[in-house]
């Protein structure tokens, strides 16, 4: 018996780490949790099945959470919920609109109370953030050497914007896939569709901007070095990623909060 | 000393009596030179050297996601991590210190329980460890940034590795006395030096958090 506790150990550890990369693998971007294009009546079952196999047939560590890595498209709102609710409090919009530019860049504005704010990005090399109205579907925004102007018509968005001397035109549309885990999580609302690097980051040089796509895949640019560079998609249950070593800490655009 | 572990309640089993399976043996076990049977360490080196070598390729090729569980209770991933080595180095200290009284090498300090102080000190550090590994290979990967990184990574996989042989290696009896001071004290050579390129960097580049 006693021959046993080191082997034991092993083997509650490889359990742990089992069940903690299943999770691990469920927790999903709050975009994904639709999951409109997906299968949602496979996700379902599958959670459980995963978790058995693992801690079934984990006697070494390392001999399952290769096979996971289809999971992490899964999800699972329980689970998702419980590690979110832990961290940053919920909060929401009331409307996200997420369309392209000419120029192949992705936009998304996001509206509280008439107030909105907007982020602009090609995920390579090119940011641009913006605030300012929306009220009456008029969208009018202004960011540094920038103007924002569009119309909404149903739930289409339209307009153009200049930024120097370079004009681009824009369509959006709306994005509310997320509103029912909203309603889930925090009553009524939207989550938000815009992520930020908090100022506590951005004082330290660092700035970072992504966008939560209705795929659920995100876009984003990280400011490393006063250099554009892609950002590494953000970890929905701590608004966090890890560029070159260092932790970046984001938190949701909600317009009118700053 | 190596009798202190088996508290010589078990004898080593005598040379074979046969010469028959001696002269086998020899053919087997080319290091010849171990005067006695000693148990084969192969198996948890190698199954220790798999475990590091898995956890780096998989660390590596995996792409890293960025997504892992929380842990309730901290402001970002990072310090909970930065908390849960924090406390693994403690035990694996209280490791160091029992381990250095069962032998004998405090003086004469060397209380009865200091085997079970050892076992279950190390029991909680690994268990903590654990957690933290599968942010670090699930959500992070192998990385090699910068040194310290590469660093981390390396010395994380040697742990886990090396933690693996420690395990399959208790269990075997009439072990050369140095084996398992050797292997302990890699064990807690690699998780210091992973908490030093971890938490104590993370300490005095951002402080101290929670």
């Amino acid at each position: 018996m006693k021959r046993l506790t080191p082997l034991l150990t092993l083997l509650s550890g490889a359990v742990t780490a089992a069940v903690l990369f299943t999770m691990s693998a469920q927790a999903s971007p709050p975009g994904t949790q639709p999951a409109a294009g997906g299968a949602p009546p496979a996700a379902a079952p599958a959670p459980p099945a995963e978790v058995e196999a693992d801690t079934d047939a984990e006697v070494d560590p390392d001999a399952a959470p290769p096979g996971e890595e289809p999971g992490d498209v899964d999800s699972s709102p329980p689970t998702d919920s419980d590690p979110s609710s832990a961290g940053t409090e919920v909060t929401t919009v009331e409307q996200n609109w997420i369309g392209q530019l000419e120029n192949g860049a992705t936009i998304a504005i996001t509206v509280k109370n008439g107030k909105a704010e907007a982020y602009v990005c090609d995920g390579r090399s090119m940011e641009l953030w913006l605030s300012g109205t929306v009220r009456d579907g008029k969208i009018e925004l202004t960011g540094q050497d920038a103007k924002l102007t569009g119309v909404i018509r149903g739930d289409r968005a339209s307009g153009e914007m200049i930024v120097g001397v370079r004009r681009w035109k824009f369509t959006a549309r709306p994005d509310n896939t997320s509103a029912d885990e909203a309603v889930v999580k925090s009553g009524p609302g939207t989550a938000p569709a815009i992520y930020r690097v908090t100022d506590e980051t951005r004082k330290a040089g660092f700035d970072g901007g992504w966008i939560m796509l209705r795929d659920g895949t995100q876009i984003g640019i990280v400011t490393w070095n006063g250099q554009p560079i892609p950002a590494p998609p953000l970890d929905p249950a701590f608004n966090s990623t890890v560029v070159n070593g260092v932790t970046l800490v984001a938190e949701p655009v909600i317009p009118g909060v700053r | 000393m190596s009798q202190h572990r088996q508290g010589g309640a078990r004898t080593m089993p005598r040379r074979a009596p046969e010469p028959m399976v001696e002269v086998l043996r020899d053919f087997g076990d080319p290091p010849s030179s171990a005067p006695r049977r000693r148990p084969s360490l192969l198996v948890p080196l190698v199954v220790g050297a798999g475990v590091a070598v898995a956890l780096g390729v998989y660390g590596r090729t995996h792409t890293p996601t960025g997504i892992a569980v929380n842990v309730a209770g901290f402001s970002s991933p990072l310090t909970v991590k930065v908390w849960l080595g924090t406390g693994a180095a403690f035990f694996a200290v209280i490791q160091l210190l029992s381990a250095l009284s069962m032998w004998g090498r405090l003086g004469g300090f060397s209380p009865s329980w200091a085997g079970a102080a050892h076992r279950w000190s190390g029991r909680v550090a690994f268990l903590l460890t654990v957690p933290v590994a599968v942010h670090c290979l699930y959500a992070l990967g192998f990385a090699d940034y910068d040194t310290r990184t590469l660093l981390h990574s390396l010395l994380g996989c040697f742990f886990f590795g090396a933690f693996a042989t420690k395990m399959l290696t208790l269990p075997k009896r009439g072990l050369a006395g140095w084996v398992l001071p050797t292997v302990g004290g890699l064990v807690f050579v690699a998780l210091i030096g992973v908490f030093l390129t971890s938490s104590v960097w993370y300490f005095t580049t951002f402080g101290i958090q929670f």
